[in-house]
């Protein structure tokens, strides 16, 4: 290690100076190694995703006069055109004989959590861009600052939903205090999946297009704007009964309305199987990283 | 110096790259999936062991070098010559093909600068987020803040968003966090010499030149003049492949590169002017302070009137080293034959170019261009070290 002397001058004392080694070899090779190298670095850099953290909430909307009202507009307006269509008969949403508006402003807002963490590990690679293609720092840590990022403001929106389900007259009870796990649950599901999807997105744009198509259709296989069917339905039942988003949906917003916990182990079957997946994501992004700064440009 | 003070050791390292986007985007995605799938596949250890795809070529082939503390290498060469593709590998943006790269010691590259400022932001909150991404602590970063806002001249507008800075200030800011925070082992540099205005660069300079006696330092430039200033060795880059050289043989190398691509001299204005025939007196074996003789022969349109020569000698880099302007001369016939003596050519021992230009006196403007119209060497006893030779003598008391 080199030690800086008074003078300016540098002395070497006896520990030895660390030796970093660059080659084909893959780093899959040696896959304990590159995990513990992952949290390694996530722990060297704690301080840096904080900072980015900070930074990048703080400069979110400081040329807007909206400001944070934008957390929460959209899925405010999205929640209201349902309502709307609701009841003017044009479209017959089933509530399971809640309340509609309550019902669909739970369900826009946990959906539009969904979509904005899908897109979160791209987004990031992509504004880390001119990072990346010059610096060798930990991509991991750009991530996680925005995932912190959009995870502050999920919050935010879902402050001022349960205001305004306290407004509408909803009864919280002693399982309403579960609803920040699962919708961390949801977020987790939908940063995972975002991840998996983030290195290719990198090299081909059609992802992030695929991405933002998709959770428009996506959106009728999950329980957002309807309860749960019936089993013993048609195909379009049984998709939506099978989809691994389904049962975190309809717990979070079982949990707010009616505290019933019927989907708890759904959930938690496929949270399980996300830990891993989150894994196996992270150790893509190691493997690629290499391969997707190249083609970012010079 | 010890073996020990080996700081970079490369083998064989060569990387390739595509020239088409969609063949490259399906490359990268085969070369992810290798890496997680491949298994115990051989690995290539030079380029001959690789097959190349379609539209593939070798942006890096087979270098190998060493560096120690203390030394400097400078990459030079021409756009697209691997330059900046094998400092990416050193800095471990990019991993290789073939071959081997071993760092020892920390490694800081001043190559982005600014990179990751957000243009909204303060310049003392990118100060902050900057020094982090260059892996600096929050107490390492407030202790050096304002020997930072001082490097970069910016005490007045340091809580001003960066988005109002002029881009010259925002590389100052960008060179003066990594300068003052960074004490790397092993210190890459990019083009860095070439921003700011004149004060701010030599002080750059200085900042370099203090890292660079602790580190091994890799210098990528186009310019010849920071190379002999900085460097000790040179790689000269040529189609991804080089060699280290020393810094004079490296340097020579790559400007007799230039010379060769350029072997017509660059010519432009040629409006109604023809430059028929070019002669030198003596043609070899020139000598300092001997006569020499330039010989043009033009043929000039008859709407030029009045006309003067401008004869420039330049250094391989295009530095003016001695000029000479004619008198005015009248366009009678279309055809002159001009002749310049100079009875002492006051040059050093080096190379050089010959440049001419033609002003039409009437209308005040060039009418031709031609630089490096002919190349000549200056003889002599000691090194070739191209400058202007003054007269005067050297006394020891």
């Amino acid at each position: 290690m080199l030690t800086e002397t008074n003078t300016g001058v540098t002395a070497t004392d006896d520990s030895p100076l660390l030796t970093t080694v660059y080659s084909p070899v893959s780093p899959v090779r040696q896959p304990f190694k590159l995990l513990t190298g992952i949290c390694d670095d996530i722990w060297s850099t704690r301080e840096l995703i904080w900072l980015l953290f900070v930074r990048d909430t703080k400069a979110q909307f400081r040329q807007s006069v909206l400001g944070y009202l934008w957390l929460i507009l959209p899925s405010l307006v999205s929640a209201a055109a349902w309502f709307l269509l609701n009841r003017s008969g044009l479209v017959q949403l089933s509530t399971g004989g809640q309340p509609a508006a309550q019902f669909i402003l739970v369900g826009t807002t946990l959906w539009s959590a969904f979509g904005t963490m899908l897109t979160v590990p791209m987004d990031a690679i992509q504004a880390g861009r001119p990072v990346f293609t010059k610096m060798n720092v930990p991509i991991e840590a750009f991530i996680l600052s925005a995932v912190g990022k959009s995870v502050f403001n999920l919050l935010i929106s879902a402050t001022v939903m349960i205001v305004i389900l306290k407004l509408l007259g909803v009864q919280f009870g002693l399982t309403s205090l579960l609803f920040l796990p699962a919708a961390l649950g949801l977020v987790f599901m939908a940063t995972t999946i975002g991840l998996l999807l983030a290195p290719l997105s990198t090299l081909f744009t059609d992802i992030r297009r695929a991405v933002t198509a998709a959770t428009g259709v996506l959106m009728f296989t999950v329980p957002v704007l309807f309860q749960v069917p019936e089993p013993g339905g048609d195909m379009f039942e049984t998709v939506i009964r099978q989809n691994p988003l389904t049962p975190v949906f309809a717990l979070s917003r079982d949990v707010l309305l009616t505290g019933k916990l019927d989907w708890l182990m759904g959930t938690m079957a496929w949270l399980s199987v996300c830990c891993p997946a989150m894994l196996f994501a992270l150790i893509v992004l190691r493997v690629a990283k290499p391969h997707f700064v190249v083609r970012m440009g010079m | 110096m010890s073996d020990d003070d080996t700081l970079i050791r490369c083998e064989s390292v060569s990387k390739r790259f595509c020239k088409d986007l969609r063949k490259s985007l399906v490359y990268g995605a085969r070369d992810i999936g290798r890496d997680l799938f491949g298994g115990d596949r051989q690995l290539p250890k030079t380029s001959s062991d690789v097959q190349l795809a379609t539209d593939e070529f070798w942006a890096n082939q087979d270098i190998s070098f060493e560096l120690k503390r203390g030394q400097c290498l400078g990459l030079l060469g021409r756009n697209g010559s691997g330059k900046t593709t094998l400092l990416k590998q050193l800095n471990g943006l990019i991993r290789p093909d073939t071959g081997r790269i071993e760092l020892r010691g920390s490694v800081g590259g001043l190559i982005a600068l600014g990179a990751g400022f957000n243009p909204i932001l303060t310049g003392r909150e990118n100060i902050l987020v900057n020094g982090s991404i260059l892996g600096m602590s929050k107490q390492q970063i407030s202790q050096q803040l304002d020997e930072i806002v001082e490097f970069a001249e910016l005490s007045e507008f340091i809580d001003a968003p960066v988005q109002t800075y002029s881009s010259g200030m925002q590389v100052r800011l960008g060179f003066a966090i990594s300068a003052v925070m960074m004490r790397p082992d092993i210190l890459l540099l990019d083009e860095v010499l070439a921003v700011g205005d004149i004060g701010f660069r030599s002080k750059c300079y200085q900042a370099i030149w203090e890292m660079r006696h602790r580190a091994a330092v890799v210098f990528v430039t186009h310019n010849v003049a920071h190379v002999s200033r900085i460097c000790d060795l040179v790689m000269h880059m040529e189609h991804g492949t080089g060699s280290v050289m020393s810094a004079d043989e490296g340097t020579q190398a790559y400007l007799r590169q230039l010379e060769v691509h350029d072997s017509v001299g660059t010519r432009a204005l040629a409006e109604g002017v023809e430059l028929r025939r070019f002669l030198m007196t003596p043609d070899h074996d020139i000598q300092e302070r001997r006569q020499q003789t330039f010989e043009f022969e033009l043929q000039l349109d008859e709407s030029i009137r009045r006309f003067e020569l401008c004869l420039t000698i330049t250094s391989q880099a295009h530095e003016i080293m001695a000029r000479s302007i004619s008198e005015a001369f009248v366009n009678t016939t279309g055809q002159s034959m001009i002749r310049y003596t100079t009875d002492s050519l006051p040059l050093m021992p080096g190379r050089y170019g010959v440049t001419l230009t033609v002003d039409d006196l009437d209308t005040h403007q060039q009418v031709f261009w031609w630089q490096d119209l002919a190349m000549f060497d200056v003889e002599g006893e000691r090194v070739a070290r191209p400058g202007l030779s003054l007269l005067g003598s050297w006394i020891t008391d």
